[in-house]
């Protein structure tokens, strides 16, 4: 069973075509890496996934959960992390994760929380401090925390690594990688040709809504792959 | 994976709610407003009672200064006193209804009335009765709408009224669109939850925290305010159920706005617009139309018909006596006394001719405050917040409707008190005068001063005022129903894209 499956899928915003006949399959464990400039159509696939925007034709299929029929149900099978996370400042990163995995319909004690704090990332002092104190890495790195307690099939990444320093943006590469080697399938939306380089095994470049390409990130070095990113916007 | 279970949530709101300091905060203030709303009504309730005690002993006073006269004037002739003029003389029957006969119609605040100031601040507590003046009582007070006194001095039904729907909206406004306004939302909204359990868990933790505080904030107040608690279990139980239902009126409001999710300044914006309307431009709109489509009759043209028709009595004076004394067949006899009898004999049959001119005025202006009292009802039920503010009167025993009976009972009393002393007074036309010179200074036709009754109302029970807000109890429940379905069936998407 596919981890994410998108066949045809169409959304318009007006005149403008913003998603047009896209197809995507992952399988569990996959990384799949979306490449494209701002407005292409990213956020918006990612939206439709998350059951945010419906998409006007196609189909779109989570662990076998269809998102259309069943958001919620879709939604509770995916870890999302946005581009920035926003934590309630006056909770701790404990708590914060708490409350978000309850939203996600799991109670997790406090060893747990730890754990996946620590496996994400967050140094165990920053565990008990209130959140509004916390870098925006450290941030993300709760957020990370947050898609992993939900014991997810599919992990939606928007643009991950945008504003992170070079050790939090590994960091992160490192969870990528350890999620996928757990049969987490991995989408994420980026700019960052080089951490798609990185852990992505699959890349697929977005132009104004249409997918133009679609690669095995491993066949890329990384000059050929900017390359590759550049043609293809330019054509 | 399940969606979270709703008391789940509903419990770990609950503990983020109760440590909000907005939260406690705006319910220090309310407690603050309402403590100090009973207190004013309290304190002016007092004062009001107080001139009630006074009124009493006035009357007490006068009944014992009459009897005491009246022993002085039975007693024999000394030979350095003169004759006592007629109207002096409480042995003098004629005398004694024009200028003895006084009497209070007193109407007491009831123990919940710090619960809301009412008509009862506007209109007179304590008429002061007597034979002969039209209409039971002077009409010296005007009858406003009891909202421009509610406007102008701070009750506790103004507290619940005005200040209450803005703790909660400003509560629900800044708890509810914090996600939103902190960027947080697209976050939630990405679990396993929908916006209805979310926004559900919130506000039911909202109101869990804010309506027990609320409503103690009000028994308190009352008990501070000196309202005896025991004595006013049933009505101060239907005025806390009436509090809890306008709580739920305004949360289904605030539940419609922030069901779309919008920014705290929208649905900021949303809420004063709403509470704005509600609580001033409607109720203005409403009394304007009222006042243009039915106003009320002039109380100047009322005063000017007064005098016309005291002068067209005076004109007529003697016709209109010997008229009278010719109708009655045991007066019939004596019309030839009709032009020289006293003028406390001649008001007794004077009076009754002054009402009978009056009374399409009368009845004009009575039909017009009915006529009001139907409109306030049903306006009541149009815009909730005047609807709770009648309400908390009528449990008070502020209302218009008990001010009404209140006067009705002076009239009726007054009647009461012509049945016993006019024909006593009238009696006096078939007999003889006192001679000039007697044995006593008083005249002795009526040896010893009547033992007139005392002014009684009949007072609605507690029952009763309980079942006349039970329509508007209802109806309230109805609309907080609605609006609060209105609002959870309008929160059916997240709106973060």
């Amino acid at each position: 069973m596919s981890a994410l499956r998108l066949d045809s899928v169409s959304i318009s915003f007006g005149p403008l075509h913003a998603v047009e006949d896209l197809s995507i399959q992952l399988q569990p464990g996959e990384v799949y890496a979306l490449l494209g400039p701002n407005g292409a159509g990213k956020t918006t696939t990612l939206n439709m996934i998350l059951g945010f925007l419906r998409p006007e034709r196609g189909s779109i299929t989570v662990a076998g959960v269809d998102a259309l029929t069943d958001p919620l149900g879709a939604r509770a099978r995916i870890g999302y992390l946005p581009e920035t996370v926003m934590l309630h400042p006056t909770l701790s990163a404990i708590e914060n994760l708490t409350y978000f995995a309850l939203l996600a319909g799991r109670k997790i004690d406090v060893t747990t929380a730890r754990k996946l704090l620590g496996e994400a990332g967050l140094q165990s002092d920053a565990h008990e401090r209130h959140s509004g104190s916390f870098s925006k890495g450290m941030r993300q790195k709760v957020g990370v925390a947050i898609a992993l307690a939900k014991e997810a099939n599919l992990l939606l990444l928007d643009e991950p690594t945008s504003g992170l320093d070079a050790s939090a943006a590994n960091d992160l590469s490192n969870v990528i990688r350890a999620a996928s080697s757990r049969g987490i399938a991995v989408l994420m939306a980026t700019h960052d040709l080089f951490r798609v380089k990185d852990v992505a095994h699959r890349l697929g470049i977005l132009r104004s809504g249409k997918l133009v390409d679609e690669r095995d990130a491993a066949t890329l070095d990384p000059v050929a792959l900017e390359q590759l990113y550049l043609q293809r916007l330019a054509s | 994976m399940s969606a979270p279970a709703f008391r789940d949530l509903f419990v770990w709101e609950w503990r983020h709610v109760g440590r909000s300091p907005l939260l406690w905060s705006i319910v220090v203030i309310l407690l603050a407003s309402f403590c100090w709303g009973a207190l004013t009504t309290a304190f002016k309730h007092n004062e009001q009672s107080a001139a009630l005690e006074r009124a009493r002993a006035d009357d007490q006073a006068l009944i014992a200064s009459t009897a005491e006269r009246a022993v002085a004037y039975r007693a024999k002739i000394t030979e350095d006193a003169g004759q006592v003029a007629y109207w002096q003389d409480p042995t003098n029957v004629a005398g004694y209804s024009e200028y003895f006969v006084r009497r209070h119609a007193l109407k007491p605040h009831l123990p919940l009335s710090p619960l809301a100031t009412g008509v009862s601040d506007l209109a007179p507590s304590r008429l002061e009765i007597k034979l002969n003046t039209p209409f039971g009582f002077n009409d010296t007070y005007d009858f406003e709408n009891p909202r421009g006194l509610a406007l102008g001095r701070f009750d506790f039904a103004f507290a619940v009224v005005v200040l209450l729907p803005i703790g909660l909206l400003l509560l629900c406004a800044l708890l509810i669109t914090f996600e939103r306004d902190r960027g947080m939302l697209r976050l939630v909204a990405a679990q396993a939850v929908g916006p209805r359990r979310w926004i559900g868990a919130r506000m039911a933790a909202i109101l869990a925290w804010f309506v027990p505080a609320v409503l103690l904030a009000q028994v308190v107040a009352l008990a501070i305010a000196g309202v005896p608690l025991g004595q006013v279990a049933a009505p101060l139980a239907v005025s806390l159920v009436l509090t809890l239902l306008y709580i739920f009126f305004w949360s289904g409001i605030a539940l419609f706005v922030l069901a779309r999710q919008p920014s705290a300044g929208a649905a900021l914006g949303m809420f004063g617009a709403i509470w704005a309307l509600l609580i001033i431009g409607l109720p203005m709109a409403i009394s304007a139309l009222v006042a243009t489509v039915d106003p009320p009759p002039s109380a100047v043209e009322y005063v000017d018909a007064q005098r016309r028709v005291r002068d067209e009595i005076d004109a007529e004076r003697d016709a209109l006596l010997t008229q009278a004394l010719g109708a009655r067949p045991d007066l019939a006899a004596h019309v030839h006394r009709a032009t020289s009898l006293d003028y406390a004999t001649r008001l007794s049959f004077l009076v009754p001719e002054i009402e009978r001119r009056l009374s399409p005025q009368r009845v004009a202006m009575e039909d017009h405050r009915v006529r009001q009292e139907r409109i306030a009802f049903a306006t009541g039920f149009l815009l909730p917040t005047l609807g709770i503010e009648s309400a908390f009167a009528a449990l008070a025993g502020t209302d218009p409707e008990r001010q009404r009976r209140f006067e009705q009972a002076a009239r009726e009393y007054q009647q009461q008190l012509r049945a016993c002393v006019y024909p006593l007074v009238q009696a006096e036309i078939t007999k003889p005068p006192a001679p000039p010179v007697r044995e006593t200074r008083g005249r002795l036709n009526l040896p010893e001063p009547l033992d007139l009754p005392e002014f009684s109302m009949t007072e609605a029970s507690n029952a009763e005022r309980i079942r006349n807000v039970l329509p508007f109890a209802f109806w309230l429940a109805l609309l907080a129903t609605v609006t609060s379905i209105a609002g959870w069936r309008r929160a059916d998407r997240w709106q973060v894209t």
